[in-house]
Formats: C-alpha cells, structure tokens, sequence
C-alpha cells in the first residue's frame, strides 16, 4: 500500500490491531450465549411488594439531626486526641532513640564514667544487681584491711553479737 | 418539569410522600430485584437487600440533588447495598468473598428459583470464576442494556476502566466456555 500522501493524526491505542481478531471472535463467541440469567422469583412476588416495604417504614419519623463535624466541641475532641497522638508517638520515638544511643556506647566508656565517679551508687544497689554465687566468688584482696582498722569499726559500730557468733 | 422530577419532589414533600413511594416501589421493584438477584443469587437474600435498599432510598431521598438520573441513583444505592451484604455474609462465613460467591453458584442446581439450562449454568459458573468488580461489571453489561457511561456513574469508575474491565470479563468467560463445551456436549447427549 502506498504511504499516505496526507496524514490524518489520528492515533491507535498500543497493540490495538494485535488483540483485534480475539476481541472480535470474543464478542461473536458470546453472542451465541444465552442474555437471560436463569433466575426466577416465586409466583406473586412482586405484587404485593410495595404493601410489605410500605409496612416497614414509619412515614412519620422526622429526619435525623445531622451533627456537623466541624462545630468547636468537634474541633476540640479532634485537638485533645490529636495532642495525645503526638505525645504517645514522641515518647515512643525518644526512648527508642535513648535505647539505641545507649546500645552504641562501648562499655569501656561506660566503666570508665563510674571509675570517675559520675555516677554515685550506694553498695546495696551494686549488690541488688549480683546472685549469691556472685557475692561468693567476690575475691576480696586479704589485705584490703588492716587488723587495727577492722579493730576501729568493731569498736565504733555495735554490731549484734548473733552476727559475730555466725 | 420531567415525570422522574415531580416524583422526587413529591418525595421530598411532607404530605403526599406515601402515595409517591408507592409509585416508586411499583415502578422500580422488578428492575432493582434483578440488579440485586444478579449479585446475590438466592431469592431470600435478594428479598432482604431490595427492601433495605427501597429502606435507604426513602430514608435519603432528600440527599438525592437531581445530579443523576433517579434510576442511576438508586441503581447505585442497590448495588452498594448489595455489595456490603455478600462482604457482611462471607466475613461471616470466614470465606473470602470468591469462595461466598462460588458457593452460591453451585447451590443453584438445587435451587428451585433458577431454571437455567445447561449452558445457562456454565455461564453463571464461568461469570464466578472473575473477581467481583469484574463480575459485576460483566453481569451489569451482559445482561441489561446499560451504557458505559450510566455504569461509570452507578460504579463510580472511569468510562475507559469499565470498558478494559469488561473485555478483560468478557475473555475469562468465553475462555471458560469452550473449555467447558465438552462437558456441555456430553450433557446434551445423554
């Protein structure tokens, strides 16, 4: 065929002419299916449709008020949820963000801060951090006392005798 | 002032609305059954829908503007009320709405409100096979005379995605047939 001398510049969708045959052996293939459905509706039943729908509405019922969603009340439940919202969601977010900087500190460092005092822990809270077969396998250092201080603090401190019996 | 327009206006109206709702039900009754029955399938449940949708339709006459046609607009109050029911009925049933309508499908060869053919069962078979916007948009085309264009505005879709949609349908079904014709044949001869 020759080329066009004057272009229309009409365009066809992509592939239209590709799918062209199936989509018109569909629409043949179709045309020899039945159009009615098969369904049926038992005898009488549209007749007295209208009395058994008219029976089910009160055709003096007023209509609802309808309640605006802007009104200030709204305005101010919508604000108060919102507030809340904000808050859940930046305190999740903070202590996840504590959680992971604390995650990322070696623990040299965090020895380190204790060793230079930062922190004041009272000895019962060390303790409350170790079990039994910790306190045990404490080594003390047999010389970290000497007999005269231990002397000092028998004598300054009353210590219950049960105590030293056991 | 059109037919379709007083009766909305006696609609609105607060004496005479019961005469004009009658009017209403009476004129519309059969097309909403079948545009429902088509979705559902059973008789009962379509009973139930087209009375909830008649229900709805008085209770939001007010609301309806004139910016459709009165039918479109109760077509499409049937057909979402429809919709919600077979999604209510299979959440229910703990199936998934394919698996709800495929029930109700093979259930039609005992029902005593179907008298399908043979071919008439393929179909609806063939038609449960498709997803159910394309279902519906296959029924609604295949089987009534709407336009695209009075579907578009009932389904709220554009005019070019119901009709790639409806091609889409229309392959699936044809596809299902003719691999079904044999069965077909088989029936016809015995």
């Amino acid at each position: 065929m020759n080329e066009q001398k004057h272009k229309t510049g009409f365009k066809v969708p992509a592939h239209y002419f590709d799918t062209l045959e199936e989509r018109i052996c569909n629409k043949i293939d179709l045309e020899t299916l039945p159009k009615d459905t098969g369904f049926i509706a038992p005898d009488g039943y549209f007749e007295n449709l209208e009395t058994v729908v008219l029976q089910t509405l009160n055709f003096d019922e007023k209509p609802k008020s309808v309640i605006g969603l802007n009104s200030r009340k709204t305005l101010v439940y919508v604000s108060a949820v919102a507030a809340c919202f904000a808050i859940i969601v930046s305190v999740f977010y903070s202590n996840k963000s504590i959680v992971k900087q604390i995650d990322s500190i070696k623990t040299s460092s965090i020895e380190n801060y204790i060793d230079e005092g930062f922190i004041d822990l009272k000895s019962y809270e060390v303790l409350a951090l170790l079990d039994d077969e910790d306190i045990v396998n404490i080594d003390l250092e047999s010389n970290i006392f000497s007999e005269e201080s231990l002397e000092n603090y028998l004598l300054e401190n009353r210590i219950e005798e049960t105590f030293l019996i056991e | 002032m059109t037919e379709e327009q007083l009766l909305v206006k006696a609609l609105k109206s607060d004496t005479g609305k019961e005469v004009a709702f009658r009017t209403l039900v009476s004129q519309y009754k059969e097309r909403l059954y079948w545009q429902i029955r088509k979705i559902v399938i059973d008789h009962n449940d379509t009973d139930d829908v087209l009375q909830n949708t008649f229900i709805k339709i008085f209770r939001n006459i007010k609301s309806f503007k004139g910016d459709s046609k009165l039918h479109t607009w109760m077509y499409r109050i049937a057909t979402n009320e429809s919709i919600t029911f077979i999604n209510k009925r299979a959440k229910m049933a703990k199936v998934t709405i394919e698996e709800f309508h495929h029930k109700a499908i093979y259930n039609l060869e005992s029902d005593v409100y179907f008298e399908g053919d043979a071919i008439q069962m393929v179909l609806q078979k063939a038609i449960a096979t498709l997803p159910q916007r394309q279902r519906l948009i296959f029924s609604m085309k295949y089987f009534e005379e709407h336009t695209f264009e009075e579907l578009s505005t009932i389904l709220d879709t554009s005019v070019g995605g119901l009709k790639s949609s409806y091609h889409i349908a229309v392959k699936k079904v044809t596809a299902y047939i003719k691999a079904n014709e044999m069965s077909l044949i088989a029936h016809k001869t015995f």
